[in-house]
């Protein structure tokens, strides 16, 4: 298989605008085109759906209106009413990873999330958020996370420093199950596809397979942006609520 | 694998922050703040008329006490009406019945006595004639003359007999 038609090519980072800054490279490259067109597109969304104040929304308003819900529900159930300041995050979250996700689906375009750096700039950025937050509400107290109430204090040795991995691994966790979701699926798709040219005629076989697991692939997208939320929220109940 | 191609990772570290910093500026400054009013005040909308559906509930709830009520005195001023007829209707039957009956009762005492008075009258004249033939009788029985008293006596005495 010629490189330029490994499944994985679809992953290659094109440098589009040569950029520097400060001896740093910060290319406009197709990742960063398909994060402006994300931007755009969840703007444009939004602002289109809420135009205009109908009493009784139309198609489009209700769905603006479904994303704004979907959202407020995932933090008002797993922070409460603290987790006010935080709905524009979440939300803004959501929807980035969300047409991210999407917008990576369309044939030829270019799948934000399914690299691991992306995914993993979101999910440390969380990890650094949550941690300062709990200190900054809780202080030295926020230690106390490490030690599940009721347990046994002989336990703590032992529990600590599982509590404690466990904590630091959340970054990671959060950051593969997206990236690797999408590049896993996109990969997949890649592949069939180049089953179906290279059967033929037989080829009606893997194309049928591509459009369910197209149809899939499209649920994960959705999925594991909501995952990235409702995870988001809980991290952030953890350090506002410690135990419960 | 493109994944790993650490030289990609400052434009994608960079424009990610940038791109989700902008996006979180639209987010919060423009189109949150514009869905959170339309949802407040349908929300808002929505209230008010439950609001003045209850209020109007009320409402109706009150006119049909008020109509009930209404409804239930109408319903016991004829029960007194009615009632107030019957009794005067009865009263009045009764007291012409009473009138009819003393005017029958009059007119039966009126009717013997005239029937005991032709009665009398006929006995007399029964007693007048039986003494005139009595008399009569006698003379041409017996050739004596009697008197009218003696007479009359005789049929007396004959009658009570």
């Amino acid at each position: 298989m010629a490189a330029e038609h490994s499944p994985l090519e679809q992953f290659a980072i094109k440098r589009l605008v040569e950029l520097d800054i400060g001896g740093v490279d910060v290319s406009f490259t197709n990742s960063s085109l398909m994060m402006v067109i994300a931007v755009a597109s969840i703007t444009l969304f939004l602002m289109v759906g809420a135009r205009r104040h109908a009493m009784v929304p139309g198609r489009w308003q209700s769905m603006v209106e479904l994303a704004y819900e979907l959202v407020a529900k995932s933090v008002r159930d797993n922070i409460g009413i603290e987790g006010r300041p935080y709905f524009a995050f979440v939300f803004s979250l959501f929807m980035f990873l969300l047409f991210c996700n999407v917008l990576g689906l369309i044939p030829y375009s270019f799948t934000v999330t399914s690299h691991i750096i992306v995914t993993f700039v979101f999910a440390g950025a969380i990890f650094i958020g949550v941690t300062v937050l709990g200190f900054v509400r809780h202080g030295l107290k926020f230690f106390g996370f490490f030690l599940p109430p009721g347990v046994p204090i002989y336990l703590a040795p032992l529990l600590v420093p599982i509590e404690f991995i466990s904590y630091l691994s959340r970054p990671i966790s959060l950051s593969v199950r997206l990236a690797a979701n999408m590049m896993a699926g996109h990969t997949m798709l890649k592949v069939f596809a180049g089953f179906v040219v290279a059967l033929g005629l037989m080829g009606v076989a893997p194309l049928i397979f591509i459009v369910l697991l197209f149809a899939l692939e499209t649920l994960i997208a959705f999925l594991q942006a909501y995952v990235f939320a409702v995870l988001t929220c809980l991290y952030i109940n953890d350090a506002i609520h410690l135990h419960h | 694998m493109p994944q790993m191609e650490f030289a990609d990772y400052f434009p994608q570290i960079a424009w990610s922050i940038f791109a989700f910093a902008t996006l979180y500026f639209l987010m919060a400054r423009l189109a949150l703040p514009r869905i959170t009013d339309i949802l407040e005040s349908r929300q808002r909308r929505l209230d008010q008329d439950l609001e003045l559906a209850e209020k109007l509930r009320d409402e109706a709830t009150v006119a049909l006490a008020e109509y009930e009520s209404l409804m239930a005195a109408a319903h016991a001023k004829t029960e007194i009406i009615l009632s107030e007829a019957r009794e005067t209707l009865q009263r009045e039957t009764v007291q012409r019945l009473d009138a009819l009956k003393g005017q029958l009762e009059n007119k039966v005492a009126e009717s013997e006595r005239r029937i005991r008075n032709i009665m009398a009258q006929a006995v007399d004249e029964v007693v007048v004639a039986a003494g005139v033939s009595a008399r009569s009788g006698v003379k041409k029985f017996i050739g004596l003359e009697v008197s009218e008293e003696q007479a009359r006596a005789a049929v007396d005495v004959v009658r009570k007999s």
